[in-house]
C-alpha cells in the first residue's frame, strides 16, 4: 500500500466517521459508530430511514460539511447507502471517491 | 430465453419467476411472538401487514437463514431462505417460550412465485387489485383466495413475492401471463433473480451466505438490533472481524474461490461473482481484509485482471425512478430513465 | 339523551378569499382563488412563494408566536360574531352556550385553551370552551363535538369551527417536507403538493326544536359525523385509504344515509401526491358505484390548505354552494391524476347541481380522520342507542415522589413491537400509559377489534423537547433547513397519532385540550360518543403531560389512560355520569353528572395539569374495584367544568 492510498484511506474514514455520527445525531439512528454498517441501506430497510428523514438527512449533511447541494441531491444514487454518502461527501469536499 | 433477455426483461420490463428457494412458517399462538423475539436478533418492531428483514443465527454467531418476519394481526408468518422447511420448523420448535405455540408449515399447501420489474405492480393490479399499487415496500397485502403479496424483492426493482395456496397457482400464473403480455412479462430463472441480487448488494444465503460468516463480515449488523438478546447475539457481540464483504468490479471473469491480491498480497477471496451486463464488467462479492474493504480502491488483482472496489448498489435501478402514482407502463417510453449502469 | 336532529343556523368566516361570507361567495362564484405570493412574511429562501392568506387591511405581526396568536384570536372573533349574527341569537343565558373551536397551531402560545377562552370571552360564551386539536382535521372533528355537546344536553347552542394563521415556522415546516406545490395546489389533478392557508370559520349549531321555536334562520342540517384514526404513518395517509373510509362508513351510518343519498362530496383534496389517491380510493370502496356519479371537488383549490380551519372553511363554502343550488368545482384542473374521481367538477366555476346530502372530509397528520355529513333539510334522526360505559383498564406513569420529572422507562418492555426512534417524551408517556391501560384490561386487540377501538387524549402542549429541538434547528440552520421530523411533532395529536399507530388503534380518535383536566374532558367526550354510537367498542381515554420546567413552576410530568368500553366487563366500574359546564359552573357540571346519587370528595389532584384527574379517575377506579361506592371527580379550568362520577355496580 502507498503512502498516497493510506492517506486517502485515512481520510475517507474520518469522513465515514463524520456521516455516522451525523445518522446518529441528526437521524436519530440508535446504534454505536461502528454498528452502522458502511454498505448498510439507508431507506425503507437497513438504517429504516423514511421520506420524512430524507430532507433533514440532507440538511445535516450540509451543516455538517459545509458544502451545498443542489435540488438533484435527494437524487437517488448518493443517498442509498452510508458509503454512498460518504462517496458524496468526498466529491463535494474536493477529494474524490476514487482513490488516487 | 437466455440470461441477457431475462436480466433486461427484470430491469426495464416485467418478470416472472416460480423457482423459489424460499420456505415459510405461519406462528400463532400467546407464545408466537416471544419465540420469534428470541430467535430473531431484531427487535420485532411491527404494524399489521409490515415485514422486518432479519437474519437467523447460529449459536456461534454465523448466519444460517436469511429472513424476514411479516406480522399477520396476532400470527406471523417467517419466511426464509437457507433451511429446509423441517429444519426451520424443528428450529422454531426447539426454541419455543412456551406451550401455546402453532407452528404450521406452508410448503405443502403453498407455491411461491414472483414477480419483478419497473412496472411489476401494474401488471400485478390487475390480478390482484388497485391496493398493489400504494404497499410499502416491506408490507404485504392479503388478497382474494388466499393468496398472499409480499413486497420484498431482492433484484432492487419493485419485486412481489406471491404465497399462493396450490388449488389457486395455476389461475393466477395463467391470469398474469394473460395479462401480462400487455406488460411483456417474460419468464425468468431464479439464477436471474440472484443476479439481480448481487449487483444490488441483496445477501445470498445461498452464494456469500454459505462461507460460515457472522453478520460483522457479512456487513449485515442492521439486520440485528444492538443489546438485544437471541439466539447467536451474545456470540456476534464477541466476535471481532477481520474482513468484510466488498463489491468489486473487475474488467474479466473471477469465480468463487478466487484470491483477490493487492500490490501482490493476498488481501480477500470472491465468494460469489457475475458478468454484469449493465455494468459490462464483472461484479463480484469478495470477503476483503478490513483494511482495503473500502470502495473506490484499485489496484487489485483477481483472476489474472485488474479490479476496483465500488460502493454497492451498482445499478441505477429504473424503479427507483417509477411512480405508481404518476407512471404507467403505457408511457413507458415517454419517460425519460437515465442508464442503469453507474 | 337528546336526539333532537342538529340544525345550523347561522355561519361566518375569514379566509383567503375574504372576509364574511358575502365577499367569500362573490370569488368563489366568479372562480377567483385566493392564493397568492406572501407578502406578510419574507419566502425568499423557499422554492415556494404561495399562499391562501386572509386579506386583512393594514399590517399584521405575525413575525412572533404573540403575533401568530393574536391573529389567531382576531379571525376567529371575526368569524364568530358574523356567524352569531346571521344566527340572529342572543345568549340569553351564556352559560349554556359553548364553544368548540378546532386549531392545528393556531395560538400555541401559552397553550391553546386559551387562546380560544379568550375568543369565547369576547363572544360573551360561558359555557365549556373545548379545543380541538387533530392537524388538519380539527375544525371537522370539533363540529362532531359541538354536536354531542347538544345531544347531551350541555349546551342549547354551540358555536363549533376553528381557526389557523399562516406563519412562517409552520411554513418552513411543510416545505421541509416537501409537501408544498410550487405553483397553485390543483387536487387531483397534475400539480404535486399543496399550498398553505389560513383563516377562521364557525357555525352556530342548535338543536332544532330550539331553533324552530326562537324563529332562528335555517341554513342546513348537520346530519352526522365520525371519527378514525389510521395508525399507519406520522404524516403520510394509509395508501389504501381505510381509515378514511371507516369514517365515511361510520358517517353515513350515524347520519342514516346511504351511499345513493349522497350527491356531493367535499373531498380534503390537498394536492399531495400521498392523499389525493388514497382518498379517491375510499370514497369509491364506500360509494361504490354511486361515486363515479357524484361531484367531488376540493375547495383548496381556491382558499388553500387552511389548516386546522381548512374543514369548516370547506363546509362553509359548499353551504355556500348549496344555498345556490350549485357544487364548487376544483380549480388549476387540467390532466387527471392516475386515480382520482370520476367527476371531480373540473371547471372554473361552480355548477348547477341538486344536491340534498353532502358529505365533507378532513385528513390529518397522525391519521386523524373527520367526516361530517350535512343535508338541506331536516332529517329525521333514528331512535338513540344508550350504551353503558365500562372502566376496563387502567395504566399511568408517575414521577417518583417529589420528583417532577417522569423517571426512565423501557417502552420496549411494555411494547415490545415498538420502534421508538425519534419518539419524543410525550409519544413514549402516552404510549407507555396506553399500554399499561390495555394491559390492565387484559386486552389483546386484533383484526376488526382494533378498528372500533380508539383514542381519545386530553392534552396540553406538544413536547416541549421537540420544540426545543425545531426551534434549535431554525437558530443554528435556519428556517429554510427546519427540521421535517421535529416539525411533524408539534401539532398538539402527534403523540396521540403514535401511540395509536404503535398500538394498532384505528377506531375514532381525538385530541382535545381545555387545560387542566383535560384528561377527564377526554374522558366525558368519549363517554359520550361511545353511548351513543355503535362504530367503537372501547374507547382508550389518555392524558399526557410533559412540562417545561423553565415555564411550569408547580407542575409535573404524567401520563395516564383508561379503557371505556361498552362491552359487558367483569369488576363492572361505570362510568355512570358526565359532564362538562363552563369554567365558572362546576355545581352545575357537578349536578348534570351526579343527579342524586350521594358522592364522595375528588382525590387529592396531582400536580399534572391533563392527567391529574385522570390519573385520580384510575386511582378510584382501581379503589372501587375493591369495594362498593361511587366517586366523584372533577376538575376546572379556564375553559370548562367537568364532572366524572364512577359507580361500582354490584349485582
Amino acid at each position: 500500500m502507498t503512502p498516497v492510498l493510506m492517506a486517502w484511506l485515512e481520510h475517507r474514514a474520518q469522513q465515514l466517521a463524520r456521516v455516522r455520527r451525523v445518522l446518529i445525531e441528526d437521524l436519530k439512528v440508535q446504534r454505536e459508530p461502528d454498528e452502522i454498517d458502511p454498505d448498510a441501506p439507508l431507506f425503507g430497510t437497513g438504517l429504516g430511514l423514511d421520506s420524512v428523514d430524507a430532507v433533514e438527512l440532507v440538511v445535516s449533511l450540509e451543516t455538517e460539511f459545509g458544502f451545498r447541494l443542489d435540488d438533484d441531491a435527494l437524487a437517488r444514487p448518493s443517498m442509498r447507502t452510508v458509503n454512498s454518502l460518504v462517496d458524496l461527501v468526498m466529491r463535494k469536499t474536493g477529494g474524490s471517491h476514487v482513490a488516487p | 430465453m437466455s440470461l441477457r433477455d431475462e436480466l433486461r426483461a427484470l430491469r426495464t420490463g416485467t418478470a416472472l419467476c416460480d423457482e423459489s428457494a424460499t420456505v415459510a412458517l405461519r406462528l400463532s399462538g400467546a407464545a408466537a411472538f416471544a419465540t420469534l423475539d428470541r430467535l430473531c436478533p431484531i427487535a420485532l418492531a411491527l404494524q399489521d401487514t409490515q415485514l422486518k428483514p432479519t437474519l437467523l443465527l447460529c449459536e456461534d454467531g454465523t448466519v444460517f437463514a436469511d429472513a424476514y418476519v411479516a406480522r399477520d394481526d396476532e400470527a406471523y408468518f417467517l419466511v426464509c431462505e437457507g433451511p429446509s422447511a423441517a429444519e426451520l420448523e424443528a428450529w422454531v420448535r426447539q426454541h419455543a417460550t412456551g406451550p401455546e405455540l402453532e407452528v404450521t408449515r406452508l410448503d405443502g399447501s403453498h407455491r411461491w412465485l414472483s414477480v419483478h420489474g419497473p412496472f411489476a405492480w401494474d401488471l400485478l393490479a390487475t390480478c390482484l387489485g388497485g391496493d398493489v399499487v400504494g404497499m410499502p415496500y416491506l408490507t404485504f397485502l392479503r388478497g382474494a383466495s388466499g393468496v398472499v403479496c409480499f413486497r420484498a424483492g431482492k433484484t432492487g426493482e419493485f419485486g412481489y413475492e406471491l404465497l399462493v395456496p396450490n388449488a389457486e397457482v395455476e389461475a393466477l400464473r395463467a391470469g398474469l401471463e394473460q395479462h401480462g403480455r400487455e406488460w411483456d412479462l417474460t419468464r425468468v430463472s431464479l439464477a436471474a433473480i440472484d443476479h439481480c441480487a448481487l449487483e444490488n448488494w441483496f445477501f445470498n444465503i445461498r452464494a456469500e451466505g454459505k462461507a460460515g460468516l457472522t453478520p460483522l463480515e457479512l456487513g449485515l449488523q442492521w439486520r440485528l438490533t444492538p443489546g438485544k438478546d437471541a439466539v447467536g447475539s451474545a456470540a456476534v457481540k464477541a466476535h471481532r472481524a477481520s474482513a468484510r464483504v466488498t463489491c468489486l468490479v473487475s474488467e474479466g471473469a473471477m469465480s468463487p474461490g478466487d484470491v483477490v491480491t493487492h500490490d501482490g498480497a493476498p488481501a480477500g477471496k470472491v465468494l460469489a461473482a457475475v458478468d454484469s451486463p449493465f455494468v459490462g464488467k464483472w461484479v463480484g462479492v469478495v470477503l476483503m481484509d478490513l483494511p482495503l474493504a473500502v470502495p473506490g480502491v484499485g489496484g487489485f488483482v483477481v483472476g489474472g485482471h485488474a479490479a476496483r472496489t465500488s460502493s454497492p448498489p451498482v445499478i441505477n435501478n429504473r424503479s427507483l425512478y417509477v411512480s405508481p402514482q404518476r407512471h404507467t407502463w403505457a408511457d413507458r417510453d415517454s419517460s425519460e430513465f437515465p442508464p442503469l449502469a453507474l | 339523551m337528546n336526539r333532537s336532529p342538529v340544525v345550523i343556523t347561522g355561519q361566518g368566516a375569514v379566509c383567503a378569499l375574504g372576509l364574511g361570507l358575502d365577499a367569500i361567495w362573490a370569488e368563489l362564484a366568479a372562480g377567483r382563488d385566493g392564493m397568492k405570493p406572501i407578502e406578510r412574511f419574507s419566502t425568499a429562501t423557499f422554492t415556494t412563494h404561495l399562499g391562501g392568506m386572509v386579506p386583512v387591511p393594514g399590517t399584521l405581526e405575525v413575525d412572533d408566536a404573540k403575533g401568530t396568536r393574536e391573529t389567531c384570536i382576531r379571525y376567529s372573533v371575526l368569524a364568530a360574531k358574523e356567524a352569531v349574527a346571521r344566527a340572529k341569537v342572543t345568549f340569553a343565558n351564556p352559560r349554556r352556550v359553548a364553544l368548540v373551536l378546532g386549531t392545528s397551531m393556531g395560538s400555541h402560545l401559552g397553550g391553546l385553551h386559551e387562546g380560544s377562552a379568550e375568543v369565547a370571552a369576547a363572544l360573551g360564551i360561558e359555557g365549556p370552551v373545548v379545543t380541538v386539536s387533530t392537524a388538519c382535521s380539527s375544525s371537522t372533528n370539533a363540529l362532531g363535538i359541538g354536536r354531542d355537546l347538544l345531544d347531551d344536553g350541555l349546551a342549547d347552542v354551540v358555536l363549533a369551527g376553528g381557526a389557523d394563521v399562516l406563519c412562517p415556522e409552520i411554513f418552513a415546516g411543510f416545505h421541509a417536507l416537501g409537501l408544498l406545490s410550487p405553483k397553485k395546489c390543483s387536487p387531483f389533478s397534475e400539480g404535486i403538493g399543496t399550498t398553505l392557508g389560513e383563516g377562521a370559520g364557525f357555525l352556530v349549531l342548535e338543536r332544532e326544536a330550539d331553533a324552530l321555536a326562537r324563529g332562528a334562520p335555517f341554513v342546513a342540517c348537520f346530519s352526522g359525523y365520525a371519527l378514525s384514526g389510521d395508525g399507519y404513518h406520522a404524516t403520510s395517509p394509509e395508501p389504501s385509504g381505510a381509515g378514511v373510509a371507516r369514517a365515511l362508513r361510520a358517517t353515513l351510518d350515524d347520519a342514516g344515509l346511504r351511499a345513493e343519498d349522497i350527491d356531493y362530496v367535499n373531498a380534503h383534496g390537498t394536492g399531495t401526491a400521498a392523499n389525493d389517491p388514497a382518498e379517491w380510493l375510499a370514497i369509491s370502496s364506500v360509494l361504490g358505484s354511486r361515486a363515479e356519479q357524484v361531484p367531488v371537488s376540493s375547495t383548496k383549490s381556491y382558499l388553500a390548505h387552511a389548516q386546522g380551519a381548512a374543514g369548516v372553511l370547506e363546509l362553509v363554502c359548499s353551504l355556500l354552494a348549496l344555498e345556490h343550488g350549485q357544487v364548487l368545482p376544483t380549480l388549476h384542473f387540467t390532466k387527471p391524476r392516475r386515480r382520482g374521481p370520476s367527476d371531480p367538477v373540473a371547471q372554473t366555476t361552480p355548477r348547477a347541481a341538486k344536491v340534498e346530502h353532502l358529505l365533507s372530509n378532513n385528513s390529518a397528520f397522525g391519521g386523524a380522520n373527520a367526516v361530517v355529513a350535512v343535508s338541506k333539510r331536516v332529517t329525521p334522526r333514528r331512535a338513540p342507542v344508550q350504551r353503558p360505559v365500562y372502566v376496563s383498564g387502567f395504566g399511568a406513569l408517575l414521577p417518583e415522589a417529589g420528583s417532577k420529572r417522569l423517571g426512565p422507562f423501557k417502552l420496549e418492555a411494555l411494547v415490545p413491537t415498538a420502534d421508538t426512534r425519534g419518539m419524543d417524551p410525550s409519544a413514549r408517556a402516552l404510549t407507555g400509559a396506553v399500554a399499561l391501560a390495555l394491559g390492565d384490561a387484559k386486552l389483546t386487540l386484533s383484526g376488526a377489534a382494533r378498528e372500533r377501538t380508539g383514542l381519545f387524549v386530553g392534552t396540553t402542549n406538544a413536547s416541549p423537547v421537540s420544540w426545543e429541538e425545531f426551534r434549535s434547528t431554525i437558530r443554528e440552520r435556519g428556517l429554510v433547513k427546519v427540521s421535517a421530523p421535529a416539525f411533524t411533532r408539534l401539532v398538539l395529536n402527534s403523540a396521540t397519532g403514535t401511540a395509536a399507530r404503535l398500538l394498532g388503534l384505528r377506531g375514532p380518535t381525538t385530541t382535545l385540550t381545555t387545560g387542566v383536566g383535560s384528561g377527564l374532558v377526554a374522558a366525558a367526550l368519549a363517554a359520550t360518543y361511545l353511548s351513543s354510537r355503535t362504530d367503537a367498542d372501547r374507547l382508550v381515554v389518555g392524558a399526557v403531560d410533559e412540562v417545561d420546567l423553565e415555564r411550569d413552576t408547580g407542575r409535573s410530568d404524567a401520563a395516564a389512560a383508561l379503557v371505556l368500553t361498552s362491552l359487558p366487563t367483569e369488576g363492572s366500574v361505570r362510568l355512570a355520569g358526565w359532564a362538562l359546564a363552563g369554567p365558572r359552573a362546576l355545581e352545575e357540571a357537578i349536578a348534570s353528572a351526579c343527579g342524586a346519587a350521594s358522592v364522595t370528595p375528588a382525590r387529592e389532584h396531582l400536580d399534572a395539569l391533563a392527567s391529574g384527574s385522570l390519573a385520580s379517575c384510575g386511582a378510584a377506579f382501581q379503589s372501587l374495584r375493591l369495594g362498593a361506592g361511587r366517586t366523584l371527580l372533577v376538575d376546572v379550568s379556564i375553559a370548562a367544568s367537568c364532572a366524572v362520577v364512577l359507580e361500582r355496580s354490584d349485582a
